[in-house]
């Protein structure tokens, strides 16, 4: 979004360079793609905070800063004698937003924290994975992003009240909170206890909603394809595809043409929670005939609301991807190549998003943005 | 505007902000109400003919009329005030348009170049106010050749790959228990929007935001686009391990059932003191002196074997007592609360996370607050979401400066819609 952004990092780095994957798979800690990814767009600087030279550059670095952003444990910035209050005196300005598990009080304050947990207290867990089996995460920490994108939000919320007042303010964010944001907003699943005093589970390849649940997972014969309403205005499209290939079995009565799971309008017919998986089985059985691509053909043919489950080589070689200019190349000097970076996630037309430069190796940028401050930075 | 809800949005940091939204369903409206919840005035415009699917979702209240009975659509819009509006009546366009007048953002999720057959798109609408923000929320963009496919945010969790990274490597794609991308792309779009108020006070221009539910989705799948690009890796679902591209990075990490029917407790151990004291708390001291667990490196690859011996070790105990028991000893561990047990967690209590707020058809909506706390200005929630065309009148008279007569007569030629009416 055009911020300059300062990484502080300790002098032996953040712990995130040393973890993977790394680039060629060989480990360093200026080769972790996490590190790169979560990074890319920051100038970056060494400090010791745990030293009193190492506090009074960032003191100094504040006072020209409009916002700071930390994910220390509650207190741990106040044990180093670094007050957010104290330094919005010489700053008035100054947005401190502090990213934590449980928030800066409660009964969890003082709990220690990771995404899987994150998801857990926040109710995300629960609703993931299949129901014989134990709850599971994602690949990619899904926590920690509703962490960041909550503090993005209410950082910005914070800056744009300091550009208009003056006066800036700390953001206090909670990962528990953030996460139960993304169950459906605010109070989308909870409302399942309050308003109809059941739980939902989770539910594996199909959506729970409560009194139904409808499958979007089929299986194909190449891999996975989603369905989000079986019983959507594409059904009688389906079933005739699926009759011209003998394949519509008991589908083919026309019943089902009109078939909904919701309170049936005029001319609609009802079908049960076994009716449904009954025709989401002869669905499976047909799909499995053929391959995504085969599917998508059809899809956009006859106008069906399927859509191909895709890993990231199929991303990167997508036509609307490719014609909105989606992903990035960033060169990486020292690996002597660019690397793939996700693009903008969002389309501005007058401020456009961009990654500026790749993530910082560790102390790069001290010397410039020490000796424009006049202090003397740690050497990398 | 009289506010019926629980807290007035007078010191909110968006308080002097105007948001028009007329998306539907769930990701377009829930900008509206996050921005709602920082003290912006957010109407809700709809048609009382064509309904939003949101309204005829379940959980259901049990009171009310059947249009204003969903938990779905009352979560959706949270802190709005409500008006139907004809688009496709002379007079009412006329309304609209003093309503995006009145507006400093409108928020929309047609299929693009829908607005334009009412002179609403961003061309229009900034012609007449150049410092208008316009977001428009779909599943793939405003443009490229599957811009106008339809669809839903689900399908767009298949597409993005983020359903590739949720399950069991043996199993199929999951995380579709709930409509994911609807609940995580809207933080993108408020974020944006607000950036984008930040720019129009500076310089008095404002902007078009296009968001792709499919590109902001793909930016939340962690390294898999890099690791594919530089190692020629496609990453995979693997339960709950702790992975580096293809290798666990620490163990034990998983989730293990606790006493009680699916009830289970997630454990994230990174290093040899966090394993050491779970040993301790689980009253398993031997497992330390274990060959096979002695490193982290030696716990990752007897994964599985180490994840049953936890299994066995907390499957009797009280979920709650060990998540303190743990989390005292210093072992990162929480509990995978249902929907019940997010209402009855401590935590969230003390932070009042859940808020009742008085609903107009139900008695009472239990409201939530955005998880970014501002110390001077923080999240509130202003009122219930609207029943259909609830605000009508107040909308017409005091927003938009109509007389009584002028607003009867709006009424009475259908430009503002009252449901069931003719």
């Amino acid at each position: 979004m055009g911020a300059d952004v300062i990484k502080i990092e300790p002098p032996n780095g953040d712990e995130v360079r040393r973890a993977g994957p790394f680039a060629e798979d060989r480990p360093g800690i200026e080769r972790s793609l996490l590190w790169m990814v979560l990074n890319a767009g920051k100038r970056g600087v060494t400090l010791d905070l745990e030293s009193e030279e190492g506090r009074a550059s960032f003191r100094r670095l504040v006072t020209e800063t409009d916002l700071v952003i930390e994910s220390f444990a509650p207190g741990h910035p106040s044990s180093l004698g670094i007050e957010h209050e104290e330094l919005r005196k010489d700053n008035p300005k100054l947005v401190w937003v502090s990213v934590t598990g449980f928030g800066q009080d409660g009964p969890y304050r003082d709990y220690k924290w990771s995404d899987m947990v994150g998801l857990a207290l926040g109710g995300m867990l629960y609703l993931w994975g299949e129901p014989e089996r134990p709850p599971t995460h994602a690949m990619a920490s899904q926590a920690y992003y509703h962490a960041s994108l909550g503090a993005a939000v209410g950082g910005m919320t914070a800056l744009y009240h300091a550009h208009r007042t003056g006066r800036g303010q700390r953001v206090d964010v909670s990962m528990q909170e953030m996460v139960t944001f993304t169950l459906a907003g605010f109070g989308g699943i909870t409302g399942y206890w309050t308003l109809e005093g059941r739980n939902i589970t989770r539910a594996g390849p199909a959506i729970n909603l409560g009194a139904m649940v409808s499958r979007v997972v089929f299986p194909c014969k190449d891999g996975h394809v989603a369905v989000s309403t079986l019983f959507g205005p594409h059904f009688p499209r389906l079933i005739e595809l699926m009759k011209r290939d003998g394949a519509a079995e008991f589908l083919a009565d026309d019943k089902w043409k009109s078939a909904t799971r919701f309170t049936p309008m005029p001319g609609q017919w009802q079908c049960t929670q076994e009716d449904a998986d009954v025709a989401e089985g002869v669905l499976e059985r047909w799909l499995q005939r053929y391959t995504r691509a085969e599917i998508m053909r059809m899809v956009r043919e006859h106008e069906l609301m399927i859509f191909a489950v895709q890993t990231v080589p199929e991303n990167l070689e997508s036509e609307q991807l490719k014609s909105r200019n989606y992903f990035r190349r960033i060169e990486h000097e020292s690996l002597r190549r660019a690397i793939t970076y996700p693009g903008p996630p969002v389309v501005l037309s007058k401020t456009p998003w961009s990654v500026a430069r790749r993530a910082p190796t560790l102390g790069e940028h001290n010397d410039e943005v020490f000796s424009a401050i006049g202090v003397s930075g740690e050497r990398a | 505007m009289s506010t019926d809800g629980r807290t007035a949005n007078g010191g909110g940091a968006l308080s002097h902000v105007n948001v028009l939204d007329l998306s539907w369903v769930a990701a377009g409206p829930l900008v509206g109400a996050i921005f709602a919840q920082y003290g912006a005035t957010v109407v809700k415009v709809e048609s009382a003919v064509r309904l939003d699917v949101a309204r005829s979702s379940p959980p259901m209240a049990k009171q009310g009329r059947a249009i204003d009975r969903s938990g779905y659509f009352a979560a959706m819009n949270l802190g709005k005030i409500g008006v139907a509006v004809d688009l496709n009546n002379e007079r009412g366009l006329e309304v609209m348009h003093r309503l995006t007048d009145w507006a400093d953002v409108v928020i929309e999720g047609f299929t693009p170049g829908t607005l334009a057959r009412w002179g609403l798109d961003y061309e229009s609408l900034s012609a007449r106010k150049p410092g208008i923000v316009l977001i428009s929320m779909t599943l793939q963009g405003q443009t490229g050749p599957s811009a106008t496919v339809p669809g839903y945010g689900l399908q767009v969790h298949g597409m993005s790959g983020m359903g590739t990274l949720i399950g069991w490597p043996d199993g199929p794609p999951t995380g579709v228990t709930l409509a994911y991308p609807d609940y995580v792309v809207p933080m993108f779009a408020a974020f944006a929007g607000i950036a984008a108020l930040d720019h129009r006070d500076r310089t008095g221009e404002g902007q078009h935001i296009d968001v792709s539910q499919m590109e902001a989705l793909i930016n939340v799948t962690g390294t898999a686009t890099a690791d594919y690009d530089v190692n020629g890796r496609t990453q995979l679902r693997d339960g709950n391990r702790l992975m580096a591209g293809d290798t666990p990075r620490a163990a034990p990490h998983g989730v293990y059932p606790v006493r009680g029917d699916d009830r289970w407790i997630a454990i994230s151990v990174t290093n040899d003191g966090e394993w050491r004291a779970l040993c301790e708390v689980l009253g398993k001291p031997d497992w330390t002196n274990d060959s096979r667990f002695k490193t982290n490196e030696a716990r990752c690859g007897t994964d599985e074997e180490l994840d049953r011996l936890v299994a066995e070790a907390t499957r009797n105990h009280d979920g709650h007592e060990l998540m303190e028991a743990l989390q005292k000893a210093g072992v990162v561990a929480g509990l995978a609360l249902d929907q019940e047990g997010l209402l009855r967690d401590p935590q969230l209590k003390h932070r009042a996370h859940f808020l009742p707020v008085a609903h107009a058809e139900w008695g009472e909506q239990l409201g939530e607050l955005f998880g970014a706390r501002l110390s001077e200005t923080p999240p509130v929630v202003q009122r219930a979401a609207p029943t259909l065309a609830q605000h009508n009148e107040q909308v017409a008279r005091e927003v938009l400066g109509y007389s009584q007569e002028e607003f009867d007569g709006l009424l009475a030629d259908g430009a503002f819609e009252l449901y069931g009416a003719d």
